[in-house]
């Protein structure tokens, strides 16, 4: 179960990679500002989805004893 | 988006992964504020040229901000120190608890990978909400090619808040839940009374402390701090909305 939120973030990951930096040097192009804009807006929002995913999974199995 | 913002997302990104020791998150968390250390260079120009802030922004902060330190470059650097440090504090650990369960440079490495996720991260945050004046420069040193684009959120604007608070809450539900927090990022001891608070409310805090003697016009040491607390917000506000003329349309808030 673990392993589709994991998953989603890696894309996330993959795709902030794309965006930052293969899309402005090898990509871009005048007329695709608004896939430009659609796909970073998905892709944060697919991070910030994906991370609390993992965090409610980590809470619901974190091991009781380790504190600061 | 708002150096806090980075701070939080960076912790959660680390504690989603699994890091359980709170030196191994500080190290990430700190790692994805790191690109904005640049803004020492603008501290040293204001000193430099004798507190004149704007000759100081002209010619040092709208040319090093978010050049040299939102690229290819720092973030191989930001991996090495964070390779570096877990690895060491890992050995001293090892030491002292005789724990060999997995190797230091095995350990290291995965902080050092979520160190450079956590990086690009705040790359790609600055794109989308760094404002549209403030590219970044991707490929330095090996391009100069800067990289923005148009629609980008300043920092004023709601969605940059909209994170800023949601990661605030989400630190508070998180503390409420887990037991800790992303605070342990700036200091454990810090972390353990905030999450006092956010447990048992602000009387626990001062627990196991001589109490206040009450008489008719005393009032009690909890309350007192959080009139200072209050106090300090209200003053924060109106510094905030100062410069402004205390006009609210200059805030961008979103329009219903």
């Amino acid at each position: 179960m673990i392993k589709v939120p994991r998953l989603l973030f890696a894309l996330s990951m993959l795709a902030m990679g794309w965006w930052v930096f293969l899309w402005p040097f090898a990509v871009s192009n005048d007329s695709d500002h608004a896939m430009l804009r659609s796909g970073c807006i998905w892709t944060l929002l697919l991070f910030f989805g994906s991370l609390i995913a993992l965090l409610s999974y980590r809470i619901h199995n974190r091991k009781p004893s380790r504190t600061t | 988006m708002h150096g806090p913002s980075h701070l939080l997302i960076s912790w959660f990104v680390a504690e989603a992964h699994g890091l359980d020791s709170p030196r191994d998150r500080r190290i990430v968390a700190l790692s994805g504020l790191a690109p904005d250390i640049d803004v020492l260079a603008y501290a040293g120009a204001i000193v430099y040229y004798r507190f004149d802030k704007d000759l100081a922004f002209e010619n040092v902060w709208q040319v090093v901000h978010h050049r040299y330190t939102h690229g290819l470059g720092f973030i191989l650097l930001t991996g090495i120190v964070a390779f570096l440090v877990a690895g060491k504090f890992w050995m001293t650990e090892n030491r002292r608890t005789d724990n060999p369960n997995r190797s230091a440079i095995e350990h290291a490495s995965k902080v050092a990978l979520l160190s450079m996720l956590v990086s690009v991260v705040h790359l790609f945050c600055d794109i989308v909400a760094g404002g549209s004046t403030w590219p970044v420069f991707p490929l330095w040193p090996l391009s100069d090619s800067g990289w923005g684009v148009s629609w980008s959120w300043t920092l004023a604007e709601w969605p940059n808040s909209a994170v800023l608070f949601g990661f605030l809450a989400a630190t508070m539900i998180y503390a409420k839940c887990a037991g800790y927090s992303p605070m342990e990022a700036i200091n454990y001891r810090f972390d353990r009374w905030f999450v006092t608070i956010i447990q048992k409310g602000s009387d626990s805090a001062t627990e196991g402390q001589p109490q206040f003697q009450m008489d008719a016009t005393s009032v009690p040491k909890p309350a007192r701090v959080r009139m200072l607390v209050y106090s300090i917000v209200v003053l924060l506000i109106i510094a905030a909305l100062a410069p402004l003329g205390f006009r609210l349309d200059e805030l961008n808030l979103p329009q219903f």
